[in-house]
């Protein structure tokens, strides 16, 4: 009897562990990773019912604000979904660690199958899906004959389109990604600050009663941070209160902070190239190979750190903060530069927030022009996914995309539409144009000043590695800036750190 | 005659074995007799042994069942998580291509090994450990040697001082940190740099990515770090050692007046080294894998952007078996962070070894 309980107590505390142990291991869906078949709306309808929905798990690393903004969204799909007789049940799961983290959860979760349906993700982490062969290919969802189905990619904004045109293993070319929340960088300014500097040197005009600076150059956004570093220094002039000491230990205090390293690094080599064939091999290559070792980029950054010496400017590192943002709002800094989807935290009732395009070297006709264009796309992972809930996952999609809902989203969030035919409506045109009023929101100031930077969009080509690169970049950056390393040391140092990953780098300098 | 009886009884009389035969009438041929006696118990004795034995192994057989079924919860959670990591860390480090990511092994060869042996970077995180536990360690364990004897002298308010110390032991590490990055803070407005200032100095950057970290300040911000961090543990340990020494030892040295250093040295230092070699050999263990506390105070990157100025060598390991996830590059990288830990685990088994040697002679049981 006694053996009899232990037997019993041993044989629960087996199963116990065995439990714990593979907990880990991800719940497969039914046939998980099945081959790819298109199925029928028909098909959708049949198999899901209201006690038993497909489930589509949807993965992304929105922080509160944003995931608030999209949740009502899904809501309405599902309702809509029920509405016409297709039960789909979408698991949210918003990913902590940022888009990299994201990655990091999917690569780590392959080996066990612990990844979603769906996800949000950059160009390069698809490409790490591509390379681990759970990324599905869009291909026959997006050219399905079957107007519920298919989608007119023609009305995607062609530079996010191409964006998501990836090769797959065998070479052959495929659409690895819907395009979904895309953002670029502008400049936020403290107008309260920086406007009467403006009007005194003549920089921008007056239009409706408010001074609009456009096209900045960075000659004149030095001599704007010269002029309030002197206005600091004397202490005179403002109405809002400086009331913070320079930092001893960093020896000083900039009145502009530039947020991405990486995204300062190439922009500014593109736009000292003096063409576009240039511009596309500054820093990588489409095939895979990093450049960024060369004079251009040097030079680029030769003004920068001239310019960072001075006081000028610098990126938030140098202060030990991410974000120039929270300098802003501090009262610690005039003029950050970063993405359009921070255009809420840049605002603040302390002062009056004025946004326009990313500096350029010159608006002259033979130099060139350079705004990143950033964001994520959405995609679907073959591996624990099966017919059914991939052609759930791709409805969501579209319905996300869609020209209503892209505006809605963009309007709510500072990201920008996706589609041509949002950007034309009439809801986001009217949403523009009352920007300047009293009642605009910050988010519609932000979208407005990435008018004039739409013709520069570039994007980084994505490849297997690419992300390694640009977290490299950043490293760089930060040695430079703050610890006052050598360009092209740190060039070489970054160089040296990737030939670990086996990444072709070309030294243009040696 | 009797003379050589009796002598022979004497020197038999010695052995406490035949003692109660000899004492019968001490004659050689009992003692003969009793050998004989001997070698048949002895053998009496064995076999009684063995048929023991056999009867155990018959309940062994029959009971094999239970003790594993017993064992088998542990067995499993060992097996998982301690056994098959550390035989696969084995084998992946002589497979240099092995992709964590698809499971797919490549050729067998010793590439990672040369790879981090021939690597700057992980000769620096060698020389940073050793640095680490050079410094740390035994001041670490004499700091809280002098914080025990001092606190067990105390008679008032005893328990609340203890406290005091033990806090930090059951402190969560993010509030340590916290703390630290007050304490330490780059900024004028850090405790350390404003009492510089105020001393007339100029503030150092002693964490943080805004300027370069001069490297004695950063070894200082660990030192002072790991210190804190172990002190808890050993002053329990040595408290409760303390504690259990013999007070008539005290007392004795006590009555012929002897000066209370020599006390120390001559009495509760050697008294507690049992304690003090365990301290020191966990203390050697835990500063040679030091990763948490630097990454804590400087950061992933470990020290300045790109210089990893303050690495360790678990950091050094960490470093590519976080890119194994990081990108489908970096899946190959496992291999090299395997090497990595197995001359690590080579490395801190041989110091182990030597100061278990050292101390046989000078650890008193």
């Amino acid at each position: 009897m006694k053996a009899k309980k232990l037997s019993i107590l041993c044989a629960v505390a087996i199963l116990g562990v065995s439990a714990i142990s593979l907990s880990s291991c991800g719940g497969k869906v039914d046939n998980a990773g099945e081959a790819f078949k298109l199925l029928t709306i028909d098909d959708l309808k049949a198999k899901g019912t209201e006690k038993n929905p497909i489930v589509v798990d949807f993965w992304h690393s929105f922080g509160h604000n944003i995931s608030e903004e999209l949740e009502p969204l899904v809501e309405n799909f599902e309702t809509e979904m029920a509405k016409q007789g297709l039960y789909i049940d979408v698991n949210m799961t918003a990913v902590g660690g940022g888009y990299d983290g994201l990655r990091e959860r999917v690569n780590l979760g392959t080996r066990t199958n612990d990844v979603p349906t769906m996800l949000l993700g950059y160009p390069d982490h698809f490409s790490d899906y591509i390379d681990n062969g759970i990324l599905l290919p869009l291909d026959e969802f997006v050219n399905s004959t079957d107007e519920e189905i298919g989608i007119d990619e023609t009305d995607f904004v062609d530079s996010y389109w191409n964006e998501v045109e990836m090769k797959n293993l065998d070479g052959t070319e495929i659409i690895a990604g819907i395009p979904f929340n895309k953002s670029t960088e502008i400049m936020y300014y403290n107008a309260s600050a920086v406007d009467p500097i403006l009007k005194e040197l003549g920089y921008g005009e007056e239009v409706d009663g408010s001074w609009v600076w456009t096209n900045p150059t960075w000659d004149e956004l030095a001599t704007v941070s010269q002029k309030l570093r002197e206005k600091v220094e004397s202490a005179g002039g403002y109405t809002w209160t400086y009331n913070k000491k320079p930092n001893t230990a960093t020896k000083t205090t900039y009145p502009v902070y530039i947020d991405s390293g990486s995204n300062f690094f190439i922009t500014t080599a593109k736009q000292w190239c003096t063409s576009a064939e240039e511009a596309a091999n500054v820093y990588t290559t489409a095939d895979g190979k990093v450049v960024f070792k060369n004079e251009t980029a040097l030079a680029a950054q030769q003004y920068f750190t001239e310019k960072a010496n001075q006081g000028i400017w610098n990126i938030p590192n140098k202060v030990n903060q991410s974000y120039g943002s929270a300098l802003m709002n501090n009262l610690e800094a005039f003029i950050s530069i970063g993405s359009t989807a921070g255009v809420n935290n840049n605002a603040s009732p302390k002062y009056e927030l004025k946004c326009t395009t990313v500096p350029q070297k010159s608006y002259d006709e033979n130099s060139f022009r350079a705004v990143i264009q950033q964001g994520t796309n959405a995609a679907i992972l073959s591996s624990n996914s099966n017919n059914y809930t991939r052609l759930a996952a791709w409805l969501l999609i579209k319905y996300l995309t869609n020209t209503e809902n892209t505006t809605e989203f963009s309007m709510s969030t500072g990201y920008l539409p996706v589609r041509t035919s949002a950007l034309e409506s009439k809801t986001f045109t009217d949403f523009l144009a009352d920007y300047n009023s009293p009642f605009g929101g910050v988010t519609a100031k932000a979208i407005v000043a990435t008018n004039n930077e739409r013709a520069y969009f570039y994007t980084d080509p994505a490849f297997s590695g690419s992300s390694l690169v640009r977290d490299r970049v950043d490293t760089m950056m930060i040695s430079i800036y703050c610890n006052n390393k050598d360009i092209t040391e740190a060039m070489s140092t970054a160089y040296k750190q990737l030939e670990d990953y086996d990444i072709e780098c070309v030294d243009r300098l040696a | 005659m009797v003379e050589e009886k009796v002598m022979t009884s004497e020197a038999t009389v010695s052995s406490d074995k035949f003692a109660g035969a000899i004492a019968l009438d001490g004659t050689k041929t009992i003692e003969v007799q009793e050998d004989k006696k001997e070698k048949l118990g002895f053998f009496a004795r064995k076999k009684k042994e063995k048929k023991k034995e056999a009867s155990q192994m018959l309940e062994w057989k029959k009971d094999w069942w239970k003790a594993l079924l017993c064992l088998a919860p542990c067995l499993i959670i060992l097996g998982i998580f301690t056994f098959y990591p550390i035989i696969k860390t084995f084998i992946v480090s002589f497979f240099p291509s092995y992709n964590y990511l698809r499971d797919t092994f490549g050729s067998f060869g010793f590439d990672s090994y040369v790879k981090v042996l021939t690597d700057d970077v992980f000769w620096r995180a060698m020389f940073n450990t050793v640095i680490m536990v050079v410094v740390s360690v035994p001041l670490s364990i004499l700091i809280a040697l002098l914080i025990t004897v001092l606190l067990n002298s105390i008679k008032k308010l005893q328990g609340v001082y203890q406290v005091i110390f033990f806090l930090p032991y059951v402190t969560n590490g993010m509030a340590f940190g916290l703390v630290f990055s007050t304490i330490f803070s780059p900024m004028d407005y850090g405790l350390v740099n404003t009492i510089i200032n105020a001393l007339g100095g100029s503030s150092v950057a002693w964490t943080g990515t805004a300027e370069m970290i001069p490297y004695w300040a950063g070894i200082v911000v660990i030192t002072i770090y790991a210190i804190w961090n172990g002190l808890a543990f050993k002053i329990l340990v040595f408290l409760g050692g303390l504690q259990a020494i013999d007070k008539q030892y005290y007392q004795a040295a006590q009555v012929d007046a002897t000066p209370k250093g020599r006390v120390f040295t001559k009495i509760t230092v050697p008294l507690l080294s049992p304690m003090i070699l365990y301290i020191t050999i966990t203390s050697l263990m835990g500063a040679f894998k030091s990763y948490s506390s630097v990454v804590a105070l400087f950061g992933e990157d470990m020290g300045n952007a790109q210089d990893e100025t303050f690495i360790t060598a678990v950091g050094y390991i960490y470093k590519y078996f976080n890119q194994v996830t990081t990108s489908s590059r970096g899946a190959t990288l496992l291999s090299q962070a395997s090497a990595a830990a197995l001359i690590l685990f080579v490395f801190i088994l041989i110091i182990t070894f030597v100061q278990m040697w050292a101390n046989k002679k000078k650890v008193h049981y």
